[in-house]
């Protein structure tokens, strides 16, 4: 009688313990917020789509060329309760290259939705639809129009670009970066009466973005770029111009780059390429440094255009040497020369004299230590150790001065010298110039950071790292222009120190200097020759050139006497 | 022949059952029009309006069985069992082919033969294994017969061909044949040899295997045999913990197939969330409850194991409806009972109802004691439980 009880309770227990699980099961689907289903929303990405296409948002460059647009392909799918099984086995077998057993067992199963084929071109298309009107036992199938990302210019800004999945999402690059704006939605079904005011959505499109790309620039900075990594041997490079007016990035390449269509092929091989070297890998920027020393030194008046040092070739500070990189003393030294020379003693004597707080004050304005929020994906900081961080160093200070102990992207670089050539305005660097979303035009403005030093300082500046150019960089002269630049030869730091035989040579520029217009750097990774006067210099010097060329900045005597003339 | 009794005694009936049905009720005729208001963009009450007249024509069966002495139907167990048995037979021979099966009698209505054999197959065993007494523990009188009559009437489930039903059968008549003093040996032997025969049906159908492997892997092929499961999880993980909203489910409109059967619970998940999901959850564990209360109260053995039977029947079915639904288990064209879109399952399961509730309304008022289970002596041959052997007819 007993047992009779608990065999009831048994069954109770057995009913109770049966839906905890439902119940756990349900919360794992409703509420875990790592299911498979939210983990890949895109396996079930078909079920909220209607049939009516819609178009991901092309990417223009800044005239209008288009750099990434959607074409058409076409998806196969079958509603396998209305067709013949063996007849549509038969007839599809040779156009998808499928064994027609197979697709006779897969079609056999009735149900409302079957996946055949992906990314059918328009003629195979063309010949199924065709066959599906005449033939009443392939009623079941429907063709779906798939667009597909298409890159016209092929590998052209690649990088920058980034690509679109089989699944239409945009991954690395700007596609990723905005994947918000260039996706396009499905539209909700219409013809449907809903509790919710809900009405019939139209399919749509993505929005267009125009970036500040010039696909001709992009193009002659790909090409000088590659051509001069391959003629030193070296193992990569970045090069980027902008406006330093407006903050825009007119063209940015990278050596190694990639062509975006062959993602599946690369993300197999040598995914590192899908990174961005110009905002993603940082490097020990050195002497350019230089150009944000001396611009502290000048604004906190601890220094003036006519100052001199005594250059005695070294300075030791808590059992660290540091000397100049041709490792000799100059002597009396003025403040230009210094820059010309790119003495390190110098920018280390600046540092001294302003101190910690002064000196890193002026290096977050300038912007290291801290992303640009350029709209591009997987941008980095770099490194800058401010004063209070557990493993500051007092060397830190003089070190930084020209560059070392430290490090940033070449993003970071330009975009603190260009806040010298733009009056001492730090812009934040963008690369969309506008949103096109039918007609609705949105612009992207620039957007001053802050103002980092004053005019007065800039104009010094200006006038210093024009002598550097015509008096030591001759390499870096375009005849007619006046050119503004400075070097940076950096070491490669390793797990044991400085690699010895390595280095990246690297050079800013902007031209021209009384009204600059375009601003360069070029980073050449590990060449044959060590300096970056020998190669990164005549690459800027050439990219330089024939962009003003391009966009028809004359001469510096022709625009400044119709300048006159116009005054 | 079925007087009325002029002195019905309902105050003892357990309330608590018939407020958990009547929640069920509700929240179903809920569901069903969210469900199918936009299936015709010309009425969209169609599919409500001929739920409502299930549930009247339901409720007639409920309260006439309710006032009824349970003791009544034993009488007609072997007629009603010879009945859906001819029932079962004729429809596969002349049945119309619907949704590749031939369970549905009527196109145009929707009178599954399968749920009434699923009520005839309870009264039936109930009074069959009743009737035993201690030979149940018997192999050649207690095991074996019984054995044979399931497997008969699970045969001709399986032909319709209707696997998950039988399977429910099958579940049904187990527990039943334990509530009622199953040798457990045997019991586990039977078990064996069922699962062995299972096995067996299983490898013959490829379509049964494919559901098994596309429950191993719901997700593995999204467009193709996962895409009913597919949907039908997308729209619990678009419910949440709060859910969309009544009439809000997103999947209903994108093509998740019968939104207002079989995946009907999918779609409550979706517009009321975690919350709704659970409650029903509960409504079902609490119907469990008060189900199995009252085949420990009942008067007989024969009430017993007759409650046992129709308790296990609506709890399986919820269960094997919902943990399809959950990809817990492989989805199969089970109706949740009282909530899915459904004529016949509609008034079997309240009939049912109605018979628990006659049931409890007859049971033992005082709270068990050993005392009070003389009925249920303990055989001096076997060591275990046996059911005495009532009056018998």
């Amino acid at each position: 009688m007993v047992a009779y009880r608990y065999r009831l309770m048994f069954v109770l227990i057995c009913f109770f313990l049966l839906a905890f699980i439902m119940a756990a099961r349900l919360a794992y689907w409703q509420v875990w917020p790592d299911n498979i289903l939210r983990q890949r929303p895109d396996l079930m990405a078909h079920g909220a789509t209607n049939d009516a296409p819609h178009w991901r948002g092309t990417i223009f460059d800044r005239n209008g060329y288009p750099l990434a647009v959607d074409v058409t392909e076409y998806d196969l799918d079958a509603d396998t309760r209305y067709l013949d099984p063996k007849a549509t086995a038969t007839f599809l077998s040779p156009l998808l290259k499928m064994s027609a057993t197979d697709l006779e067992t897969n079609l056999s199963i009735k149900r409302p939705y079957l996946r055949l084929a992906r990314s059918l071109q328009a003629d195979v298309a063309q010949k199924i639809s065709a066959a599906v009107q005449s033939d009443i036992l392939l009623r079941g199938l429907h063709l779906k129009v798939a667009p597909r990302r298409y890159n016209p210019a092929g590998s052209l800004a690649g990088t920058i670009l980034g690509y679109v999945n089989a699944d239409g999402k945009g991954v690395y690059g700007l596609e990723s970066m905005l994947d918000d704006r260039l996706r396009s939605q499905a539209g909700s079904l219409g013809g449907i009466k809903l509790i919710d005011p809900l009405q019939f959505v139209p399919a749509r499109n993505g929005t267009d973005i125009y970036l500040t790309i010039d696909r001709v620039i992009q193009d002659i900075t790909e090409q000088v770029l590659f051509e001069t990594i391959i003629s030193h041997k070296a193992e990569g490079g970045t090069a980027i111009v902008m406006n330093p007016k407006t903050g825009e990035i007119l063209a940015m390449a990278s050596y190694p780059s990639y062509t975006p269509s062959n993602f599946a092929e690369i993300a197999q091989k040598n995914p590192d390429l899908f990174q961005n070297p110009a905002i993603s890998k940082i490097y020990e920027p050195g002497s350019v440094v230089k150009v944000v020393t001396v611009a502290a030194g000048l604004d906190t008046g601890v220094i003036t255009p006519q100052s001199t040092y005594n250059d005695t070739g070294s300075f030791t500070i808590s059992g660290l040497t540091i000397e100049n990189w041709d490792r000799m003393s100059h002597g009396i030294t003025s403040i230009p020369v210094m820059l010309q020379k790119s003495l390190n003693l110098g920018t280390v004597h600046i540092a001294d004299y302003m101190g910690q707080a002064k000196f890193y004050k002026y290096m977050v304005d300038f912007g290291f230590g801290q992303p640009t929020g350029v709209e591009l994906q997987g941008e980095v900081s770099g490194i800058l150790r401010l004063p209070g961080h557990p493993r500051f160093n007092q060397a830190d200070l003089y070190t930084n001065s020209f560059g070392q102990g430290m490090a940033a992207t070449p993003l970071q670089v330009i975009n603190a010298v260009a806040a010298v050539a733009n009056g001492g305005k730090l812009l934040r660097p963008h690369i969309v110039k506008e949103y096109r979303d039918g007609n609705t035009i949105v612009a992207v403005q620039p957007t001053i950071v802050r103002q980092v030093v004053g005019s007065r300082v800039v104009h010094d500046l200006n006038e210093m790292l024009v002598g550097v150019v015509e008096n030591e960089v001759t390499g870096a002269a375009i005849p007619g222009y006046r050119v503004a630049g400075k070097t940076g030869t950096s070491e490669i730091p390793t797990a044991t120190g400085y690699d010895p035989r390595w280095t990246i040579g690297s050079f800013v520029a902007y031209a021209p200097a009384d009204d600059p217009q375009i601003i360069i750097l070029a980073k050449i990774d590990k060449p044959q020759l060590p300096l970056g006067e020998q190669t990164a210099a005549p690459a800027v010097r050439v990219i330089m050139k024939q962009t003003l060329g391009y966009l028809g900045i004359a001469p510096d005597n022709i625009r400044l006497a119709a300048n006159q003339a116009n005054r | 022949m079925l007087r009325r009794q002029p002195n019905v005694n309902l105050g003892n009936s357990d309330y608590w059952l018939l407020g958990i049905i009547i929640s069920l009720l509700c929240l179903g005729l809920l569901m069903v029009y969210s469900t199918t208001y936009f299936f015709l963009d010309d009425d969209p009450f169609y599919f409500l309006a001929r739920q409502i007249v299930w549930l009247v024509l339901g409720s007639g069966p409920l309260l006439l069985l309710w006032r009824l002495d349970y003791h009544y139907i034993r009488r007609f167990s072997v007629p009603i069992m010879a009945a859906t048995m001819l029932l079962l037979i004729v429809i596969l021979l002349v049945g119309g082919e619907l949704h590749g099966g031939q369970r549905w009698l009527l196109q145009s209505g929707s009178i599954q033969p399968s749920e009434i054999a699923k009520l005839a197959v309870i009264i039936y065993v109930a009074d069959w294994l009743s009737s035993k007494g201690e030979q149940i523990k018997d192999v050649t009188l207690g095991l074996i017969p019984f054995a044979i009559l399931i497997g008969v009437i699970t045969g001709l489930i399986l032909l319709q061909p209707d696997f998950s039903t039988s399977m429910i059968v099958v579940g049904i008549a187990v527990t039943m044949f334990f509530i009622a003093g199953a040798e457990l040996l045997q019991l586990g032997i039977g078990l064996m040899f069922g699962g062995a025969t299972l096995a067996i049906i299983l490898i013959q159908a490829p379509y049964r295997l494919s559901r098994i492997t596309t429950f191993m892997d719901p997700l593995a092929d999204p467009s193709g045999k996962g895409y009913q499961i597919g949907l039908t999880l997308q729209a619990l993980v678009n419910g949440g913990f709060a859910g969309r909203g009544l009439g809000n489910s997103v999947q209903k409109l994108m093509g998740l197939p019968l939104p207002h059967t079989d995946s009907i619970f999918a779609i409550l998940g979706e517009e009321l969330g975690l919350l709704g999901s659970l409650m029903v959850i509960g409504l079902f564990a609490a119907l469990a409850y008060r189900g199995l209360r009252i085949a420990l109260k009942a008067s007989d053995p024969y009430g017993a194991v007759l409650a046992t039977g129709i308790t296990c029947w609506i709890t399986l079915q919820a269960l094997v409806n919902v943990g399809g639904v959950t990809a817990t288990i492989p989805f199969t064209g089970i109706p949740l009972p009282f909530v899915s879109y459904g004529g016949s399952a509609l008034v079997s399961t309240m009939a049912a109802v109605g018979i628990l509730l006659s049931i409890s309304r007859t049971s033992r008022v005082s709270a068990p004691t050993g005392k009070d289970y003389a009925s249920f002596n303990i055989g001096w041959r076997y060591r275990g439980p046996r059911l005495p052997r009532l009056i018998r007819r």
